[in-house]
């Protein structure tokens, strides 16, 4: 187990650089760039070629890169070209919503998968069963940005029960909690219930039978510890996923997120801040891949090898 | 459960007409007896444990419901050794399920009786039956290696059914699960329980599955081809083993196997099943000695031990036919040396030839090796 750690961790801290790399150099290849911003700023007497050398934007790249990463790892994240506002203190405040919100959604899309899955697999073709898969094929179909239209519709504009924009009040999260859980929860249903279904033909069910265990037993305890796997290796798939769409659900319910943050520094080529974003989300969604793989190989005693004997 | 259960079918006066059954009353209940005498059916010693009853177990089909198990009758006696012998698709395990009420669930009992001490077992509730399964009744099967869940330790597995059918202390079932391992031959019993089966060797796994069929130690041991994937010394091990059992604790044994050479090394007597029927019944040594059958003779014939060349092992040519398309008289008929006229028009009893020895055939021959 500590060799398959130190392999994966080794090759996620590749795959880390390598991306942050990536982020950077597409920083610098897009179109304008952040000492015109700076400069055309109304209240700015700053020319665009003092802004530059400023920034040390006149630098080649990989100095610039060298110096940024340094600056990165050593903790000094600096300050908002735009605001001024130094980005540890705008990551520390988005970051506490991002999670909550993620949190809220991982926990309600894998909370009511695992039951209702397994329910709908013991009560296979029943109308319980083909009324979740309707869902699930829903939840999978449905654009999130249309179903949070469809949510604000609903709830909003018709019930006047729920806030349609902001951070206030805990009203304000069931809607985009709601919205990013959809996918995830919809995936999940169907994972969990072939999951299940396959675990429930398996020889062992009929020993289990054969010992009079109780049918709830073998759900509840046989058939749901066996279907887990699969569920916990989407896990991390599911996270990473979850995060992307943190972009769009933030940025239409206006969550002040970390996603919510990102796309406005983007558009407004806050350069440091965009680029910092991006870079540690990346690293967000490499952990969760990483910590998914470890995850998956200890729920699967089979493959965890050695401890035992 | 038992008959009636679907509306479709044979009804079973016409079924029963054809194989030659009776009805009495026995115990105040109406059952049905075979015309060839409860006789060849009963164990030798004592009142038997188990005795089933013109079982027909179906198979629902497209057209039709398929017999996979058509009027079986048989008992097991207390502390014996019971043997079902025959080819694949034969019926052997549908037997063993319908005891326990396992059949898949496309498959109902349609017909007979199970009387397990007394009750019968196709009449009980889902919660009466499960109280016997694994309790006074447990089964064994063949796959060692995907009969016991993945992912739960061995010791889990054995006192889960400790719990389920007795009030005890963790500490105690853990305990009872210990000493019943040890008594399988498992060393370092205590500390194995944290093991999970992927940690056992096919034979200590089938060991494993072993203890927790015994650990509430039942009346009767179910084992359908407990040996079929283990290699031959463990095979032996294990065959050693259920005769110790039954030496030690007075255990019965339903031993479901295709391999005569299981049967011969352990079972008091044994039935010789073919296209969901018995064809012969009888002591193990007098089926061995003086096999009547055609089908068992060529059971025997393509016994690898028993003929010397094994180079030129005998196969019974032909195939089984299909439940689909059984034929109406001798299902044997197809693939017999003896078949004569009768054979194909219609369909032979079961019929007591000499003392507790009974086969379905209308022309039997002396068996030359
Ligand atoms: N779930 C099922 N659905 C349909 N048919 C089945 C099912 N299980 C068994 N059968 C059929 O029932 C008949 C008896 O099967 P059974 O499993 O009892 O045979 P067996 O004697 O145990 O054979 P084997 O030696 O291969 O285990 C076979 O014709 C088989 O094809
Ligand atoms: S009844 Fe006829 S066909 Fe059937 S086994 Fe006997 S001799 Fe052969
Ligand atoms: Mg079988």
């Amino acid at each position: 187990m500590a060799r398959t750690i130190a392999y994966r961790g080794f090759y996620a801290v590749l795959l880390l650089v390598a991306s942050s790399f990536i982020v950077f150099y597409g920083m610098r290849l897009a179109p304008g760039d952040v000492a015109d911003v700076i400069a055309s700023h109304p209240t700015g007497q700053l020319t665009v070629e003092r802004v530059r050398e400023d920034l040390g934007l006149n630098n080649p790249l990989l100095v610039q890169y060298a110096h940024y990463m340094g600056d990165l790892l050593t903790g000094d994240l600096g300050i908002s070209l735009i605001t001024g506002e130094p980005i540890a203190e705008i990551l520390r405040t988005s970051s506490i919503y991002t999670l909550k919100l993620a949190a809220l959604a991982a926990l309600l899309s894998i909370g009511l998968a695992i039951p209702l899955g397994i329910l709908a697999a013991a009560k296979r073709n029943s109308l319980f069963d083909q009324a979740t898969m309707l869902v699930a094929v829903i939840g999978m179909g449905i654009p999130n940005f249309f179903l949070a239209v469809l949510l604000i519709q609903l709830f909003t504009v018709r019930l006047g029960w729920l806030p349609v924009a902001g951070y206030e009040t805990p009203k304000h999260i069931i809607m985009p909690a709601l919205v990013l859980a959809a996918e995830a929860l919809a995936i999940n249903l169907r994972v969990v219930r072939s999951s299940a279904l396959e675990e429930l033909s398996r020889d062992y069910v009929r020993t289990l039978k054969a010992k009079g265990m109780t049918n709830s037993r073998i759900l509840w305890v046989h058939v749901l510890r066996n279907s887990l796997p699969p569920v916990i290796a989407l896990a991390g798939i599911m996270m990473r996923t979850l995060l992307g769409y943190t972009l769009i659900v933030e940025t239409i319910f206006r969550w002040p997120g970390l996603g919510y943050q990102l796309v406005n520094a983007v558009l407004k080529r806050d350069y440091t801040l965009a680029q910092t974003l991006a870079i540690l989300l990346t690293a967000a969604v490499i952990l969760f891949n990483t910590i998914a793989d470890l995850l998956q190989q200890w729920a699967d005693p089979r493959t965890r090898g050695g401890s035992g004997h | 459960m038992a008959r009636g259960f679907w509306p479709f079918g044979p009804s079973a006066t016409t079924r029963d007409r054809r194989y030659g059954a009776t009805a009495t009353t026995r115990n105040g209940r109406h059952v049905l007896v075979l015309d060839c005498g409860g006789d060849v059916m009963t164990a030798s010693g004592a009142a038997p444990l188990l005795e089933v009853r013109d079982l027909v177990t179906s198979i629902k089909g497209r057209k039709q419901d398929l017999h996979a198990v058509d009027h079986v009758s048989f008992d097991v006696g207390k502390g014996e050794i019971f043997g079902v012998v025959g080819e694949s698709g034969c019926g052997k395990s549908m037997t063993a399920l319908s005891i326990l009420r396992l059949i898949p669930a496309n498959a109902a009992i349609t017909n007979g009786s199970i009387q397990f001490s007394g009750t019968d077992l196709t009449r009980l509730s889902n919660g009466e039956m499960r109280k016997i399964r694994g309790n006074r009744i447990s089964m064994v099967f063949q796959e060692p290696m995907t009969a016991l869940d993945p992912s739960f330790t061995v010791g889990t597995q054995i006192t889960e059914v400790i719990h389920a059918h007795s009030k005890v202390s963790k500490d105690e079932a853990r305990e009872r699960a210990a000493r019943m391992l040890d008594r399988l031959g498992i060393t370092n019993a205590a500390s194995r329980l944290d093991s999970y089966p992927h940690q056992f060797s096919g034979g200590m796994r089938q060991r494993v599955m072993m203890a927790l069929a015994l650990v509430m130690n039942p009346e009767l041991l179910i084992a359908d081809e407990p040996t079929t994937a283990l290699d031959v010394t463990i095979q032996a091990q294990i065959l050693d083993l259920i005769a110790e059992l039954r030496r030690d604790m007075g255990l019965s044994v339903l031993l479901i196997t295709h391999n005569l050479g299981v049967v011969h090394e352990v079972a008091d007597r044994v039935a010789v099943m073919y296209a969901g029927e018995i064809v012969e019944i009888g002591p193990v040594q007098q089926i061995f000695s003086n096999p009547q059958h055609p089908y068992t003779q060529g059971l025997l014939r393509s016994m690898p031990y028993l003929t010397e060349r094994q180079d030129r092992l005998y196969v019974i040519p032909g195939r089984v036919p299909e439940l689909r398309a059984m034929p109406t008289g001798c299902r044997f008929a197809a693939r017999c040396r003896n078949r004569i006229d009768i054979c194909t028009q219609q369909h032979p009893l079961l019929e007591e030839n000499e003392p507790r020895h009974a086969l379905r055939c209308f022309n039997p021959m002396p068996y030359v090796d």
